[in-house]
């Protein structure tokens, strides 16, 4: 008898197949949306350019040649040459090395500080609420280029230190959105639902408050990866980001842009490609938050 | 006010719906009509496709609509304006949206007069204060200048009747006038409505999902499903010789506080969707007397007694429907 | 049936709320409030909007912590559980809520909704038994074992609060604090639910507490009441008898308020009671009903009315009905 009932339970699970796992949701990805598919490519195109730089750069990015300089647009050169000689193609392609890892790491660890603080503080309220919340207001009032270059010039320059910048001055933002949508959540009869059935706290944020947090967390981070970029410029720019002769999309656009009405593809080449790839990271979450959630799934007819 | 074969449709990207389907309705002078059904069934739409506020996609198909002999499908959306507020004024369901935050209410039916008569402020002030009191606002000067916040929930909705009523309108459209009150304010309410009625003669076309509100109020009822009128009669015939299966249905599921408990008859199955509706009635899914024509045919409405019309088939078989 | 076990008891519960704004003012959402539930009943909060059953629902449950007072669950104290404790005095006692939209987390599908409480409390080893004991319980709310992987906004009202039921009775509790089950639903739907309550509680011996404004429900469903206005019980004792003769004056108004479904028996001289209720920021001195009552006296201004055994009930009243 048992093991009758348990192999129907079996089979019906066959049936209906396990729960949408994430090959399923990536192939549904793949299905219907083909915007962020292509989304995709372009920015797997783009690090893996970066990742082989050597390989793919047609030219050694900080060899100077002087007597090709401010070069427009050609083959030998895509892009022309800086004010240097140096190939714009080369040293983008070198670029993307620090852009990419500047765009994504502290975007990443930021929101995940900033949400992990934003659960704490809209669910849980009262001191801790006060607490982060005073912090955050701190942080949203100082100027943020004033911060970090604070902390640049605290810790000294290098990466590991733009990544602890960049992350001290944008985590509030995050925490402020999700404190707030939080807070909202937190009312709802579902989260009552779970406390009233004794799920603790932690496991409640985790699994009832987080989730639906989730499309407005993937805007934020798509919004907030061309923001990081162009941070990292004016950290750059300030002499305390990336160090010459290397060199990021950012602060390529802020070095050309003094030749903007001679030799204007220096700055528009890099430009250019930020937008490109915070355009892809735009569609790439839309897509992604469109599979996470439920609503687009079919309904019963 | 009269309904001829009223039809609205929906285009939508999954098909075409009729949430009211070929209906029509009497509304004799001075007449408290009930539109009863549940959620859905287009009751609501039809009351908004009589004031013509039905919006994208949807569109009235077919139909009349005649008030004092002129059809108002025909008239101006200019004219219509006129119309709306003046002759055909409409109270909604939910008391704190309907008014304006931001404006004190007594300026808000101000507004109201303003709008459809030409009288000087003072004059229209001093009706404002009038009708409040014919409402039953208690202290009307002082309620005149209060915002709808500072307003009770009943009050509110004493405040959206007298907007409507201000212009001394032919015809009050009262969608779930008293659904989100509390009983002691729903029984003051639905009395002022009575009161306004005998005094004013103003028509009033109910429209509710409660057998209770329905039995108190209306002089005759039509039933709607899925965008059609199943059974129409005057109350107490309806309720003496219901009828429709789905009518007996809603009449023995609901609990009787004027009776000891019993098992509670259920309606099996659930509304359908309107665009996936049954070739034959609509309601042959969920009934327990459908019969093999019932899923083929559509019924006609039929006149089983003198006013009294029921669209079913089992119900034309030599009246076995009777008293059921 | 006879129910004596006490199953919970509350004494002298107190909940007040602080007013946003305005500093050191409360709202004495429940005032000193006794309440005993037996094992095995059905007790039904009723009271208009406001009066605090919902407040006081949640006390009970140890949801919300109480001002003052003590409520004891099968002789243990909530008030003073922690941790563990409470959490495995959770297990006991389970709530059904009233918006179905709301009540269930739209990014969870049926399986891991209803298996949430089994996983919650380990009471299983295994997923294969989980989803057994799932699959279960659906079949017990009548939801098709194939909607498994289906998501809350794929279902229609009465199924989701189904799914919901399904949750609640997962760890098989004694207690089930219905809040406003059926408000939401449409009537044929409403009554199916009422059923399946009734169902589950003759199967599993379940005790409800029913919080609910809809008095017919109420009538419909419960063996015992208790009457709520502004924060204190007025009436508390068996339902057939508060329904066929009730003893305090609120009780009264709220039963005649109701519009019956029978318009046979419109009655236009039945009294209403006038006015609004009181604000329970300021509530009145002594019985906080007596400016609504007409049978109010002096005395009724200076003392609060305790709960007194009358007929075999407990009426809060100085002045009780039909004893003088």
């Amino acid at each position: 008898m048992q093991k009758q009932q348990d192999l129907e339970v079996r089979n019906l699970a066959a049936e209906l197949g396990e729960e949408d796992s994430l090959r399923d949701k990536a192939l549904r990805l793949c299905r219907e949306n083909k915007l962020a598919v292509f989304s995709l490519l372009v920015i797997l195109l783009i690090a893996l350019a970066a990742i082989f730089a050597p390989a793919v750069a047609p030219y050694d990015p900080n060899k100077q040649d002087l007597l090709n300089r401010m070069q427009g647009m050609s083959l030998a050169h895509p892009f022309g040459t800086d004010q240097l000689g140096r190939d714009v193609l080369s040293r983008m392609i070198y670029g993307a090395r620090i852009s990419l890892l500047i765009g994504l790491a502290p975007t990443g660890i930021s929101m995940l500080l900033g949400t992990a603080l934003g659960l704490m503080s809209g669910y849980l309220g009262k001191t801790v609420d006060f607490i982060i919340m005073r912090l955050a207001d701190i942080t949203m009032a100082f100027p943020s280029l004033l911060l970090a270059m604070v902390v640049m010039y605290t810790l000294g320059s290098g990466i590991i230190n733009i990544f602890l910048a960049l992350t001290l001055v944008s985590w509030a933002g995050t925490a402020r959105v999700v404190r707030a949508q939080t807070m909202s959540l937190r009312e709802k009869e579902y989260v009552e639902a779970a406390r009233s059935m004794g799920v603790g706290s932690f496991t409640t944020m985790i699994r009832h408050i987080l989730p639906n947090c989730m499309p407005s967390l993937i805007v934020l981070f798509t919004l907030n990866i061309p923001g990081s970029i162009l941070s990292e410029s004016s950290l750059s720019f300030l002499g305390i980001g990336a160090q010459p002769p290397d060199t990021s999309w950012g602060l390529m656009v802020s070095e050309g842009k003094d030749y903007l009405f001679t030799n204007p593809v220096i700055a528009i080449a890099p430009g250019v490609a930020i937008l490109v790839l915070a355009l892809a990271f735009n569609f790439l979450g839309d897509g992604v938050r469109d599979v996470l959630d439920p609503y687009t799934k079919q309904t019963i007819p | 006010m009269k309904i001829e074969r009223l039809t609205t449709q929906f285009h939508t990207a999954k098909g075409v719906t009729s949430p009211v389907n070929d209906v029509s309705l009497e509304i004799p002078r001075g007449a408290i009509v009930g539109l009863v059904g549940e959620s859905g069934c287009g009751k609501s739409m039809t009351a908004m496709s009589v004031l013509q506020l039905v919006r994208k996609p949807g569109k009235i198909t077919a139909g009349r609509i005649l008030l004092g002999g002129r059809d108002l499908l025909q008239a101006s959306p200019r004219e219509m304006r006129q119309i709306r507020g003046n002759e055909i004024s409409m109270i909604f369901q939910e008391p704190m949206t309907a008014l304006n935050p931001v404006y004190p209410v007594g300026r808000q039916v101000r507004e109201a007069i303003l709008l459809h008569q030409k009288v000087s402020r003072r004059e229209a002030e001093d009706r404002v204060v009038e009708i409040f009191r014919e409402c039953g606002i208690p202290e009307p000067e002082k309620r005149y200048h209060d915002y709808p916040h500072q307003l009770s929930g009943g009050l509110r909705q004493r405040v959206i009747i007298a907007m409507a009523m201000v212009c001394r309108p032919d015809l009050l459209i009262a969608d779930e006038p008293t659904t989100a009150l509390d009983v002691t304010i729903e029984a003051q309410i639905l009395r002022l409505m009575k009161r306004l009625r005998e005094e004013q003669g103003t028509s009033i076309l109910i429209i509710t999902h409660n057998m209770g509100v329905m039995a108190q109020m209306c002089d005759y009822v039509y039933v709607m499903y899925a965008g059609k009128v199943m059974e129409q009669a005057e109350t107490f015939e309806l309720f003496e010789r219901t009828a429709h299966p789905y009518t007996q249905g809603l009449l023995r599921s609901i609990p009787r506080m004027d009776r000891p408990a019993e098992r509670l008859y259920s309606i099996r199955g659930v509304v359908p969707n309107l665009l996936h509706l049954p070739e034959g009635c609509s309601f042959c899914a969920r009934c327990e007397r459908a019969a093999e024509a019932c899923r083929t045919v559509p019924p006609e409405l039929i006149e089983v007694a003198p006013g009294h019309k029921v669209r079913c088939h089992r119900c034309q078989e030599g009246g076995d429907g009777h008293g059921a | 049936m006879a129910h004596d076990t006490v199953l919970v008891e509350a004494r002298g519960l107190n909940k007040d709320f602080p007013v946003a704004g305005h500093k050191g003012q409360v709202l004495h959402a429940v005032s000193d409030v006794d309440l005993i539930i037996y094992e095995g009943e059905t007790l039904a909060l009723v009271g208009e909007s406001g009066c605090g059953k919902s407040t006081l629902g949640r006390l009970l449950l140890g949801l919300l912590p109480a001002t003052s007072g003590t409520v004891f669950f099968d002789g243990k104290d909530i008030s003073a559980a922690k941790g563990e404790d409470l959490r495995a005095l959770r297990r006991h006692m389970q709530v059904i809520f009233q918006d179905p939209y709301a009540s269930l987390n739209p990014r969870m599908n049926v399986e891991r909704i209803i298996s949430e409480p089994l996983v919650t409390h380990h009471v299983y080893k295994t997923g294969l038994e989980t989803r057994q004991r799932v699959l279960e319980l659906m079949g017990e709310v009548g939801i098709p074992a194939e909607f498994l992987r289906r998501y809350p906004h794929q279902f229609s009202g009465g199924q989701r609060q189904r799914i919901g039921i399904a949750r609640a009775l997962a760890l098989r509790p004694r207690l089930i604090v219905c809040d406003e089950p059926v408000s939401a639903l449409d009537v044929s739907i409403q009554s199916q639910v009422l059923n399946l309550l009734e169902d589950l509680q003759a199967q599993y011996g379940l005790t409800y507490l029913f919080i609910s404004h809809d008095l017919s429900v109420v009538r419909h469903i419960s063996d015992r009441v208790a009457v709520m206005f502004l924060g204190m019980i007025c009436e508390i004792g068996d339902t057939e008898a508060i329904y066929s003769r009730p003893m305090h004056p609120y009780t009264r108004f709220l039963l005649d308020s109701v519009p019956l479904p029978d318009p046979t028996r419109r009655d236009e001289e039945k009294q209403l009671l006038t006015g609004e209720i009181p604000s329970p920021v300021n509530p009145p001195s002594g019985c906080r009903f007596r400016t609504r009552c007409p049978y109010a006296t002096e005395q009724c201004a200076k003392e609060v009315p305790e709960l007194r055994e009358a007929e075999g009930r407990l009426v809060a009243c100085h002045r009780p009905l039909g004893q003088s």
